[in-house]
């Protein structure tokens, strides 16, 4: 019997995943700095993050809306664009989930060298 | 087609799924976004945008509702993924316990012509049945929506009545006594004129047993009614169920029920015909809801957390 190896297709669902939990956090790293939507897709792409347009656009009006990001309308060398930048609280947040993400990455870490 | 003419129409099927207050803002945005990825996208492939170009992009952005979803804040659960079977299974059981005790009615119906019960029976309780659907999904709403407007944050407490075999003593005792006062009444009843001489006579009459069953039938009962009501006695003395006592007390429960049975389809009980009618539906009504016990300890014991097959089987062998 012809057996069809799962391996593919679980680990896009799971590496999908694993993506999503550390999303926010990158988007709020490149934030300390004012960015417009595009821009900052680009900015991330380069950094070896690349995120889906149809998630980053409403992920940016969501945190805005959790009030983690502050946003402005503004005419540069080009068509009218809003740009978001880390609120007080998006800049709390960023250093706790930081502070999460070091302490996680080291357990892992622990946790992949036993492994090997 | 014009690929800006595209994108405009996407903008416009985003938003119409967006709160009326955040289109505008979200519309302008999402138009501007989606003009400079295609922007981006056409000067990496050295050519001009074109319609094949946006779809592509637009295809990876999503379906308009879902990305519409996305710009929603996370709403309220109304039906939880573990509660969904159950509320299925209420759902398909009214609709369908509805259909089955109406169709039948309207078919047996003889003022109704033959070839248009179907379509009465659809117009009125066929399509009415859905009620019940509409009337659970309401309740299942109200609920989500209280739960969560005030969140239960109290930690889950084990339920009082987790050990079942405790038996709850004053309760019994008080069972037992509500029971005796019941027999004795029902024994009495044949000599009602003469422990009760003040009743009026027609009462007199509608409460004479049938002589045929006090002959023949209602001598069966008092012994199994003893012999349970001893059964009870020690159970009381014990304070707790065992498994032999379930299956004793199985054995007189079933006992019981034939007899009842019995009672209900072979004859009269009472001389009066009314008063007949009356006992065998009070009958049924207590067969029925005697009945309950036994259901909901079935269902427990189907649910009870038994070792995983293999086990059992490397158990057994």
């Amino acid at each position: 019997m012809h057996m069809v190896d799962p391996r593919p297709e679980a680990f896009d669902k799971l590496e999908q995943e694993l993506r999503r939990g550390v999303v926010v956090v990158a988007v709020l790293s490149r934030l300390r700095e004012p960015q417009y939507g595009y821009s900052l897709r680009q900015a991330l792409a380069a950094k070896g993050m690349p995120i889906e347009e149809g998630t980053l656009y409403p992920l940016l009006r969501r945190l805005e809306g959790q009030g983690l990001l502050a946003s402005e309308w503004r005419i540069e060398d080009g068509p009218p664009r809003r740009y978001y930048r880390l609120s007080a609280a998006g800049e709390r947040l960023y250093r706790d989930l930081t502070a999460s993400w070091r302490d996680l990455n080291a357990v892992m870490d622990g946790l992949l060298d036993e492994g090997r | 087609m014009d690929p800006r003419a595209i994108i405009e129409s996407y903008v416009d099927a985003v938003i119409r799924h967006l709160p009326r207050k955040q289109r505008n803002d979200v519309g302008f945005e999402l138009r501007s976004l989606l003009n400079e990825e295609l922007d981006g996208t056409a000067s990496d492939a050295g050519r001009p945008a074109d319609e094949a170009m946006v779809l592509a992009l637009l295809s990876g952005f999503g379906r308009p509702q879902d990305v519409a979803d996305r710009y929603r804040p996370a709403g309220f659960t109304i039906i939880r993924p573990a509660d969904a079977p159950g509320f299925a299974r209420v759902a398909l059981l009214g609709l369908g316990l509805q259909w089955a005790l109406t169709l039948p009615w309207i078919f047996a119906d003889p003022e109704i012509d033959w070839l248009s019960r179907l379509p009465v029976w659809w117009l009125s309780w066929g399509l009415g049945a859905f009620w019940w659907p509409g009337f659970l999904v309401v309740l299942t709403m109200i609920a989500a929506w209280i739960g969560h407007r005030w969140p239960r944050n109290a930690s889950w407490t084990p339920p009082r009545a987790m050990d079942r075999d405790h038996v709850n003593r004053p309760l019994l005792a008080l069972g037992m006594t509500a029971w005796t006062a019941g027999a004795a009444v029902l024994i009495a009843l044949p000599w009602l004129s003469t422990w009760a001489p003040w009743a009026p006579a027609p009462v007199v009459e509608a409460m004479a047993f049938d002589d045929s069953f006090l002959r023949t039938k209602a001598p069966w009962l008092p012994p199994v009614w003893a012999g349970h009501y001893l059964f009870y006695g020690v159970l009381l003395v014990q304070g707790r169920w065992t498994p032999r006592m379930r299956q004793i007390d199985t054995g007189f429960s079933a006992a019981i029920y034939a007899l009842l049975i019995w009672f209900m389809a072979s004859g009269p009980v009472f001389r009066v015909g009314s008063t007949d009618d009356a006992a065998k539906s009070i009958l049924a009504a207590v067969l029925l809801i005697s009945l309950i016990p036994f259901v909901a300890r079935a269902i427990r014991a189907r649910s009870r957390i038994r070792p995983p097959k293999a086990l059992a089987a490397s158990n057994g062998a």
